[in-house]
């Protein structure tokens, strides 16, 4: 076990785990931010997207240690209210059928927005192709991406 | 409007506070976090009337209608419960959906599958709202001494014409709570629906999109353990588990073989016929359950042939499970 | 399989003298289809948290059937099912594999012997090698024409592990004089159970696909001569056996696909395929456009067709739609599930290949058939007749006829990974 530093959605916390423990299970047991989805636990699916220093990372293979005292934004960082653009742009569209891949497609989004404000479609595919939505939400994925890069 | 005869069972007039006496637990407090919040900002009421198992009536007109169906992604936790909200005439924006428990003694079905959910619903979900939607005609009616026949609603509003008297739902819902059932109802033409038919928003969809703990999985109480399970192949079973390397990693609370079913166990149609057998580790967190599992040493045994009783739709037969290794 | 698929089956409906008809026949064509066992793999895990006590159970998790899981809980726990509470969690996905509920059993079961809240959580891994899955299956059809040819002859005899996908009373039955369909079984232990659109999910893809190889042998256009078969069937209903489909609801949807289409038109380099079917009291006919690049299906656009009666919700009816035909192609593609020695090959996403955002459709278009009929559902319709339209684009596209599951085996298309 070691005390390790972290700065999540703005806030600095310290916890207290083994150093090798991917972030994944960091964020949903031992901090209760389960907004971030476990699906594959071998980085194939995308359902644990988070945002390391703004980057689309697979928490789910990523151990702590490396993510020391760097900014990390989650699904509950990204606005107080669902008011961020992307999220809006979801609910407009209202893309999510179980809705379990969607924090993950979410956070997808907002990376590529972050780097590429106006994206291609293909581009849009190429960046969401790693997000695996069993619902077949694809379409609507896509669609909300676009709005989101119009507003 | 089309006058029926109510034809849904009773079940879902039952009251909860008929129940309660009755020694059924109502309260699920354990997992008060599942409480639902509006999407919107919805002034909440002081108290709530129940007019039937699915809706619930505040004083200041607001509604809570439960979507008694298991949501998997089809969206029946929003759909179902629009058509409540049809035949009790209501405005969709002062609607809170709740996820009904599953409680066979008030919701008439609660299976989500076969595409069956609107279809089999459909019926029952228009009497529902449009027993609720009577009762406060009949509260109504007897409050402005009028008859119920000369009252009509809208969004959420009674009005009896030739007086000018209006009252919102919640104005009356105390005293509908406490009307008979009425034996006849009216429901609406299909040409005066105004929600079916038009789109409407997953009432979760906010939830969804801002993380919220929606999921089994996302639960969490004081005191909860971890378990994970390990499964043998098919046409196999537990031999023996050397548990020792796993007992001894941190986080591992225990180790131990369950059988989830015994042997002369006559199964339902949608219990499984393998693994009743399992292994399982139960510790702090998933990540030191996980790594423990996979320092169990299982050796497994072939299974021979065997029959398991299944009383499933086609009524009760014989499964032959045969051993083997099998290859496709 | 391919063994058994010799031997006798159960007759499940004889109209006429098949065999007769078939000897008669101035044309007869015969087709094999087959498809593997596929896994549910919702993207949440099999989970389930439960605290028993000694006087109660509290359960939550994702369950689509708590009716009879509560049956099983009381029977293994010795409580009155009035004390086991069940919380009905949102699931992650269901598609049929949570109408079983042993993870409610195998959770209660720790949480009584642990004394204390527990939560289950399956591993990807487990939950993909836990079974229920969706059988393997084959069919082989046989149909006669006459020498002005019509179909006067139609078989269809369908296998599976455990079970066969035969529907009996569905179309084409009620349409051709001489009708026979059979169906034959293999005990197993690799488990099965409900998968979104059982067995029409096969059964749909084949009758569709070899429709439209007889369509064309027969010289007709796939949409006219369905539709014929359709009149034929109200004009002159074949069999005392009652039929599954309303006729005129089954072309309703023929009729509306090809207008939406605009079936009649082509277009340079776009490859089209046709499918239509009823399930789930729900009648759909598609239209699958696709594209090849690089020996790579690229689907450009699907219309569906619909009639599921009064559409309560219509764009979340949509999104079910589209929903559902994604995942058609996904699993028309590439779903699928082997086994050596009991042990299945794929148990994670690295190694089972579900669709992805590059592969899915360009575009979807939903249209529904305005009626005042009572509503049906839309889960599954919209599922199973996607298969057939996949294959019959891509034999438009290629020239040849595709029978075997996952189709994309045989393009050998490599997985466009990111």
């Amino acid at each position: 076990m070691a005390k390790i530093n972290l700065d999540i959605n703005g806030k600095k916390q310290v916890v207290d785990v083994d150093p090798k423990t991917p972030m994944l299970w960091v964020l949903r047991d031992h901090l209760n931010l389960v907004g971030t989805k476990y699906g594959c636990g071998v980085a194939q699916c995308g359902a644990c997207t988070i945002l390391l220093e703004g980057t689309a990372v697979r928490s789910c293979m990523l151990p702590v240690s490396q993510v020391e005292n760097k900014s990390i934004t989650t699904i509950e960082g990204l606005s107080e209210n669902g008011d961020h653009p992307v999220q809006k742009a979801w609910l407009e569209h209202d893309v999510a059928q179980c809705g379990y891949c969607q924090a993950g497609q979410i956070m997808t989004a907002v990376a590529l927005l972050e780097k590429n404000p106006k994206p291609s479609d293909e581009e849009i595919e190429a960046a969401l192709h790693g997000n695996i939505c069993r619902c077949g939400t694809y379409l609507r994925i896509k669609a909300a991406v676009k709005t989101a890069a119009q507003s | 409007m089309t006058p029926v005869k109510t034809t849904i069972s009773r079940r879902s007039f039952i009251k909860v506070s008929a129940l309660a006496g009755g020694g059924m637990m109502l309260s699920f407090s354990w997992l008060a976090g599942c409480k639902p919040t509006p999407e919107e900002a919805l002034t909440l009421p002081k108290e709530w009337f129940e007019l039937n198992s699915y809706i619930k009536i505040g004083e200041n007109g607001i509604v809570t209608l439960m979507a008694p169906n298991p949501e998997f992604g089809s969206n029946v936790k929003t759909t179902l419960p629009m058509i409540l909200a049809d035949e009790l005439d209501i405005d969709w924006k002062n609607v809170i959906v709740e996820q009904a428990d599953f409680f066979p003694e008030r919701f008439e079905r609660q299976f989500t599958g076969g595409s069956q959910s609107v279809r089999q619903g459909w019926k029952i979900l228009r009497e529902a709202g449009a027993i609720a939607r009577q009762m406060l005609v009949n509260a109504a009616a007897k409050t402005w001494n009028v008859s119920a026949d000369d009252i009509t609603t809208e969004a959420g509003i009674l009005h009896h014409k030739s007086s000018g008297k209006r009252a919102g739902y919640g104005e009356v819902a105390s005293q509908a709570a406490t009307l008979p059932l009425p034996e006849n109802i009216k429901l609406k033409e299909i040409k005066d629906f105004t929600i079916i038919g038009t789109s409407r928003k997953n009432v979760d969809g906010k939830s969804i999109v801002t993380g919220k703990p929606l999921f089994g999985i996302d639960h969490t109480q004081e005191g909860m353990l971890i378990a994970m399970i390990a499964h043998p192949p098919f046409g196999m079973r537990v031999k023996s588990v050397d548990d020792s390397a796993a007992r001894s990693m941190p986080g591992v609370r225990d180790v131990f073989t369950i059988k989830t079913l015994a042997d002369d166990y006559e199964r339902n149609g949608f219990d499984t016929t393998a693994f009743t057998e399992l292994a399982v580790v139960v510790g702090n967190t998933t990540w030191e359950v996980m790594n423990a599992k996979k320092a169990l040493k299982i050796e497994w045994e072939k299974i021979s042939d065997s029959n398991v009783v299944v009383n499933g739709r086609a009524g009760k037969q014989t499964v032959r499970v045969p051993g083997g290794l099998e290859s496709t | 399989m391919a063994e058994m698929a010799k031997k006798p089956a159960d007759v499940l409906r004889k109209d006429g003298d098949p065999e007769g008809a078939f000897k008669r026949a101035a044309k007869v064509i015969e087709r094999t289809y087959s498809a593997p066992y596929l896994a549910h793999n919702t993207m949440e895990p099999v989970n389930c948290f439960a605290h028993v006590t000694a006087d109660k159970a509290e359960i939550y998790g994702p369950i689509q059937a708590p009716e009879f899981i509560v049956q099983t809980l009381a029977a293994r726990l010795g409580l009155p099912k009035e004390k086991i509470h069940v919380k009905l969690a949102r699931m992650g996905g269901g598609f049929g594999l949570r109408a079983y509920g042993h993870h409610m059993v195998e959770a209660a079961v720790i949480s009584q012997k642990m004394n204390a809240p527990i939560k289950m959580v399956y591993t990807r891994e487990d939950d993909m090698t836990y079974g229920i899955y969706r059988p393997t299956y084959t069919a082989t059809y046989r149909a006669g024409l006459d020498e002005n040819n019509n179909l006067i002859a139609f078989h269809v005899r369908g296998g599976g592990i455990p079970e066969h996908p035969v529907h009996a009373n569905r179309f084409p039955a009620g349409a051709v004089d001489n009708y026979l369909a059979e169906g034959w079984q293999l005990d197993s232990n690799i488990t099965i159970g409900a998968f979104r659109a059982p067995r029409s999910n096969f059964i749909a893809g084949a009758e569709q696909s070899f429709l439209d190889e007889v369509a064309e042998l027969a010289g007709r256009d796939p949409i006219e001569f369905r539709l014929e078969l359709l009149e034929r069937s109200k004009s002159k209903p074949v069999g005392p056996s009652s039929n599954d489909y309303d006729a005129d609801r089954y072309a309703g949807v023929l009729k509306l696909v090809r207008e939406k289409s605009k079936w009649n038109e082509s277009q340079p380099n776009v490859h089209r395929g046709v499918s239509a079917y009823f399930c789930h009291n729900t009648y759909v006919a598609e239209v699958l456009d696709l594209e090849m690049q690089d020996n790579k299906p690229i689907i450009q656009k699907v219309y569906a067709a619909v009639d599921c009666g009064i559409v309560v919700n219509p764009d979340s009816a949509k999104n079910m739609g589209e929903g559902g035909i994604v995942d058609g192609i996904g699993n028309a593609l590439f779903g699928e599930l082997t086994f050596v020695d009991g042990v299945p090959e794929k148990n994670n996403f690295d190694k089972y290949r579900l669709i992805r955002q590059k592969e899915a459709p360009k575009e979807i278009e939903v249209h529904f058939v305005q009626n005042e009929h009572d509503p049906t559902g839309l889960g599954e319709p919209l599922f199973p007749p996607v298969f057939a339209a996949v294959a019959n684009a891509l034999y438009k596209a290629t020239g040849k006829r595709f029978y075997t599951q996952p189709f994309a085996k045989d393009l050998q298309v490599a997985p466009s990974r990111m």
